[in-house]
């Protein structure tokens, strides 16, 4: 009898090469091949050749296994492959590989502002936007009440930007002796990085640039 | 290189919010829309890179990205219109 197992792999192109050619589980596993050796082998062969080592103590027991023994062998093409290779489910009488969905680490990381330099001040958030080889000096207004998003400015921006079609939405706050503008959302950013991204796209189209 | 891994993040809602950073292995084929999709990120997301330059969501995006870069999940947002 069989033992068997659960077997999933992060090699979503070694599992389709075994899917499609059973033949390969006939194949004797080698004991004590040179690892490094084979692991400079980046062909496919060669990867589902590893995948089936990994599993030898398994593999060994009863070869050659049959294509109808890996029956349960599903790989679905719009699937990310990802995963660990869970051996715990040693009681199956057949050994199922299979890929996973994909695997979405979650974790805390800077945001574009962040990585676009942009910094506190206070409660505002100052830096620059980005357009082609271009950058105009701007801030955002912070505010934690959904009532009150938050405020885009950009202070001296192209001509081409408030000479054009959508200037009137360009609204000069200049009152400070700053040549500063509060830029209008028709459609209001959920987020800081969504707003100046989007005001880095208008600006770059209207500079033509990319 | 038959898989590439790269990161999704997804800005926080508030000023104080951090963004959440997901981790994903994608192949050729998959497009920034599939990805999206499966990471079940609520409302409507396109990706932008680290340079600001947006992703074509419909695009194979193995070929526009390289090996561990970052990119940037953002929400709809229009400038310079006033609303009708």
């Amino acid at each position: 009898m069989i033992r068997g197992m659960t077997a999933v792999s992060d090699d979503f192109d070694a599992l389709e090469y075994l899917k499609t050619h059973p033949d390969w589980f006939k194949k004797p596993v080698l004991i004590g091949m040179n690892q490094n050796k084979d692991s400079e082998d980046d062909s496919i062969q060669a990867r589902a050749d590893r995948f089936l080592r990994r599993h030898r103590p398994v593999i060994n027991i009863q070869p050659p296994i049959t294509i109808r023994q890996f029956r349960h062998i599903e790989v679905p093409n719009n699937w990310l492959p990802s995963g660990k290779v869970n051996q715990r489910q040693n009681t199956a009488s057949s050994i199922v590989l299979k890929a996973v969905r994909p695997y979405a680490r979650r974790s805390r990381t800077s945001s574009y502002w962040e990585d676009s330099g942009w910094e506190h001040r206070g409660t505002n958030l100052i830096g620059y936007y980005k357009a082609g080889d271009n950058s105009y000096r701007g801030a955002v207004e912070l505010t934690d009440s959904s009532y009150r998003p938050m405020k885009f400015y950009i202070y001296d921006p192209p001509s081409v930007i408030l000479d054009g079609p959508h200037g009137a939405c360009y609204h000069w706050q200049g009152l400070s002796g700053l040549n500063k503008y509060w830029i209008h959302f028709s459609e209001g950013p959920a987020n800081i990085d969504s707003g100046i991204i989007q005001i880095e796209r208008s600006l770059s189209e209207a500079l033509g640039v990319e | 290189m038959n898989s590439k891994n790269i990161t999704i993040v997804k800005p926080g809602a508030g000023e104080n919010a951090l963004s959440e950073a997901y981790d994903i292995t994608i192949q050729p084929g998959h497009t920034g829309k599939q990805v999206v999709e499966q990471l079940k990120l609520k409302g409507e997301y396109s990706l932008t890179k680290g340079d600001g330059k947006p992703v074509d969501m419909l695009a194979d995006l193995f070929p526009l990205v390289e090996n561990g870069e970052k990119l940037f999940a953002t929400t709809p947002a229009t400038v310079g219109r006033l609303a009708a």
